[in-house]
């Protein structure tokens, strides 16, 4: 089967199918990064197409094809800060992500017990917490290749990860969550 | 101070990730948009080219062949040999017919997609080992083409100047005095001077890529951004064989 980085190698010589094989391949990662980031189906959707017609028509300027995948994250995580500030400037998404948000907590309240909490919990982060969880813990990139998605340093990345753990504990606690999700491992500060 | 445990959070990290509903792939609003990024550059280029009578200058001052420009309507060159001027022609031709006139080994350029691709002689009569194939491709969004030269790789050092014109309307252009060399770059460097009536000028300094294959020499001029290190790379294999 077709590694990543052949996929790309040939899309980067100009192979329509390739660069489309490629973005469908990425579309779901495109999706999810784009939500994570606005919290608004159809705000998502436009941004995760935008996104990956700006990857298709700049597939010439990759020049190292081994990191296609952080390459390609950061141009949908580029693609929804922009809109996210544009929604911020329009004032018209404020009731649409609160609406989300909403959804998401309604989704997931048929379920019971303690994922169902912290993954509501997730949701209530932050919208920069929540997308450098999703890089490092969904995608499992390293510190460094999150940093390169989010355009911010390794370190940078560390301190949200830190501060996404102790926002998500300090709402998990306020819900009266059992301690067994709690420990004292501080092994999120790994590389 | 008590922290989540990191199993929990990378489960719950999935949990959420992958309650998120992803709507079906639609390629065609995705290929419509790129289509769209796409042709502002090409058209940019167009413009560029077309604006007025644009003459687009490579001096070049290579060990033995020199390089390039953007060819449409007219090309001319001078050869000079032992600091000597020497007339050459030059003319578009098939690879089977160039493979029939070059005094050395012509390789098979490759087809790079979405590139167009044209071949064409550059002939001294008074000195025939001096002649070069030049192969352009146009079709990248940079100004000028990406273009590979071939020639002898025994021949004696000479020098090339190459330069093209196009004139708006598809008008033919008139025959320009050749560029001085004041703009050319140390060895191994090319400098492509382009320039506008009345314009605007601008310069790119290239450094090709050169290399033999059997007796016949090589050179690679690849504008910045035109190719990606891989397609350099996989020209170079192919044409090494």
């Amino acid at each position: 089967m077709e590694s990543i980085e052949e996929l790309a190698a040939r899309a980067a010589a100009g192979d329509g199918n390739a660069a489309a094989d490629f973005v469908r391949q990425f579309w779901p990662d495109a999706y999810r990064i784009a939500f994570a980031t606005l919290h608004n189906r159809e705000a998502a959707q436009d941004t995760a197409q935008e996104a990956c017609a700006r990857a298709w028509s700049g597939f010439s300027r990759l020049r190292d094809t081994s990191r296609a995948r952080v390459w390609f994250y950061r141009i949908v995580a580029n693609e929804s800060k922009r809109t996210a500030q544009r929604s911020a400037r329009d004032r018209f998404s404020a009731l649409d992500a609160a609406t989300e948000k909403n959804f998401i907590t309604v989704d997931v309240a048929h379920e019971s017990g303690e994922r169902v909490d912290l993954r509501a919990a997730i949701a209530s982060l932050d919208e920069s917490l929540r997308l450098t969880i999703l890089l490092r813990y969904y995608f499992d990139l390293t510190n460094a290749e999150a940093a390169r998605v989010l355009g911010i340093l390794p370190v940078t990345v560390r301190w949200r990860l830190m501060v996404a753990h102790r926002r998500l504990r300090e709402i998990l606690l306020a819900r009266d969550v059992s301690p067994s999700l709690l420990t004292s491992s501080r092994r999120f500060l790994s590389p | 101070m008590n922290e989540l445990n990191s199993d929990s959070m990378r489960s719950a990290t999935r949990d959420y990730a992958e309650q998120i509903a992803v709507p079906v792939f639609d390629e065609r609003p995705i290929r419509a948009r790129a289509r769209e990024k796409l042709a502002p550059q090409r058209g940019w280029r167009r413009t560029t080219v077309a604006i007025a009578t644009a003459a687009v200058i490579i001096a070049a001052a290579l060990n033995g062949p020199a390089v390039v420009a953007q060819v449409e309507h007219m090309v001319q060159a001078v050869l000079t040999i032992g600091g000597t001027q020497v007339p050459v022609t030059v003319q578009a031709v098939s690879l089977q017919q160039a493979q029939r006139d070059m005094p050395f080994t012509v390789v098979a350029p490759p087809v790079i997609p979405g590139y167009q691709q044209s071949i064409r002689e550059i002939v001294a009569q008074s000195s025939p080992q001096a002649s070069r194939l030049m192969v352009q491709y146009t079709g990248s969004p940079s100004v000028a083409p990406v273009t590979i030269m071939e020639s002898s790789a025994t021949a004696a050092h000479t020098e090339l100047r190459i330069w093209s014109s196009k004139m708006p309307n598809a008008q033919p252009p008139q025959p320009m005095r050749p560029p001085e060399l004041h703009g050319a770059g140390p060895e191994q460097q090319a400098t492509l001077q382009i320039r506008a009536n009345g314009g605007r000028q601008f310069r790119v300094r290239l450094t090709p890529q050169s290399w033999t294959a059997g007796s016949t020499r090589i050179d690679l001029l690849s504008p910045p951004g035109a190719l990606s290190a891989a397609q350099m790379l996989a020209i170079r294999r192919g044409m090494s064989r």
